[in-house]
């Protein structure tokens, strides 16, 4: 509407003043938050880059992944790589659960993640990352998990206590399905 | 009966710097978040709601809140910042009605004209598809239709004040440039825009074009993220005799997000004023 007397023409100003100058954040005196609504620079945390998993033959590299198009989580192609979901936590996050997941080899099963079932509780995890110091865990459960009640919301969480899960695939070999029955789910937390 | 803000404002400093957390308006279903963007240039203003000053000397390109507050009718009121009550509104007053769970951002903006007004825009706070960003795009300036570009094409076309679209596209940062529509040259921009996977941002272009200050205003709604459906650890082995069906059945692709943007959409906003 009109302003009532024409002090209000934004045209006064001459435009000299930019808009979205630096305006320092901080709160009313009413308490509500102010804040310039300029846009935020996103933390970017250290990705990890390798996976250690003492005592067996998971020492691999680690990729970052996202979703395939099918709306399931990427999986890197080779054997010998994990691929961390970098929307979600990294690995030495304060808070929520860093995934990595990775392929066994169906049927053969003698590729390394073949044997993240196996893996013992309380043995050592130790997680690489670029440009920051290793981060260590230690395991407290390994399961099965029927892929058809994978507690995704669980495994994906992005706040609470910070932990690692790595995932692969892991159960009886379902030929009617092409799939195997489960999920093999490693939960880690920080040393 | 006056709703006082001030009884709420406790609340509304929890929040992380003017990110809201539609997690906790989940909790407690009878209330309604409310940011508040001031985007008229040059001009410091207070800001009554419901006939109590609320905010005191608010500064061009500043976003108030969230405030969380319970569901129902508020009048809002822009008067000059040395006003003594809201009894001579600049802009408004205006109601506006906040439904329960609902997100909504009162902006003070000027016109296509130039002339100060008040619209009122709810916010999509729904689930994000696992992997995308969510971008709306409001054109809360005096100027003609614009195009929204990214990394110099078109993403929004011929959008006009106080119009808004909305599209679903892939994280990342994008060079984001607003220009008249049919046209890419910027009259805002480029500049750099984080869209992060899970998060709605709602980009303002706002100012005056005749007075050379228009500028882009950000907001960025956290928490809004889905999780993958599946996690498929398998794949044919390279020493396996590789039968089509376990190929067929196992192999998992690398599928390469598409870049462009998907599901826009446009709508008309509700003007207040």
């Amino acid at each position: 509407m009109p302003a009532p007397d024409g002090s209000l023409d934004a045209g006064a100003g001459q435009g000299t003043s930019a808009p979205a100058a630096a305006i320092p954040g901080g709160t009313s005196a009413a308490g509500i938050t102010l804040r310039p609504a300029t846009a935020g620079q996103a933390e970017v945390a250290p990705p990890p880059v390798s996976l250690d998993i003492e005592g067996t033959d998971i020492q691999v590299d680690v990729i970052d992944v996202g979703i395939a198009e099918d709306d399931e989580m990427e999986i890197p192609t080779s054997f010998y790589e994990a691929g961390w979901y970098r929307y979600g936590p990294a690995p030495g996050a304060s808070s929520g659960n860093a995934v990595l997941a990775a392929h066994i080899d169906i049927g053969t099963e003698q590729m390394p993640f073949a044997r993240l079932k196996d893996v013992a509780i309380g043995t050592e995890i130790t997680v690489g990352r670029a440009d920051a110091e290793p981060v260590r865990y230690r395991v407290t459960d390994v399961r099965n998990e029927p892929k058809a009640a994978l507690d995704t919301d669980e495994i994906f969480r992005r706040d609470g206590d910070h932990q690692l899960v790595i995932v692969t695939c892991g159960g009886e070999w379902l030929s009617d399905r092409a799939d195997y029955e489960d999920n093999v789910v490693l939960t880690a937390t920080p040393l | 009966m006056r709703k006082s803000f001030y009884a709420v404002g406790a609340v509304a400093a929890l929040g992380v710097a003017g990110v809201a957390s539609p997690a906790i308006a989940a909790e407690t279903a009878d209330t309604a978040q409310l940011s508040v963007l001031h985007a008229v240039p040059d001009l410091t203003v207070d800001v009554y709601v419901n006939g109590d000053l609320t905010l005191d000397d608010f500064t061009p390109g500043t976003l108030a809140g969230p405030l969380e507050l319970p569901a129902g009718d508020y009048e809002l009121a822009v008067t000059a910042a040395d006003a003594d009550d809201a009894g001579a509104p600049v802009i408004g007053p205006v109601t506006v009605t906040l439904a329960a769970g609902g997100n909504y951002t009162a902006t003070a903006n000027l016109d296509a004209e130039g002339t100060p007004t008040a619209n009122f825009y709810t916010n999509d706070v729904s689930a994000v598809e696992a992997g995308k960003a969510r971008l709306t795009v409001r054109h809360t300036a005096a100027a003609p239709a614009v195009d929204v570009l990214a990394g110099g094409a078109p993403v929004v076309e011929n959008l006009s004040n106080p119009d808004e679209a909305t599209l679903t596209t892939d994280p990342g940062t994008i060079s984001a440039a607003v220009a008249a529509t049919g046209t890419t040259a910027p009259v805002i921009g480029p500049a750099d825009l984080t869209l992060a996977e899970g998060t709605a941002t709602i980009v303002y272009a706002w100012g005056s074009l005749e007075d050379g200050n228009l500028a882009l205003a950000t907001q960025v709604i956290e928490g809004l993220h889905s999780d993958p459906a599946a996690v498929p650890g398998a794949q044919a082995g390279p020493a396996q005799d590789s039968s089509g069906m376990l190929l067929g059945a196992g192999a998992v692709g690398l599928v390469l997000l598409s870049g462009a943007a998907v599901a826009a959409r446009v709508r008309s906003s509700r003007a207040a004023a």
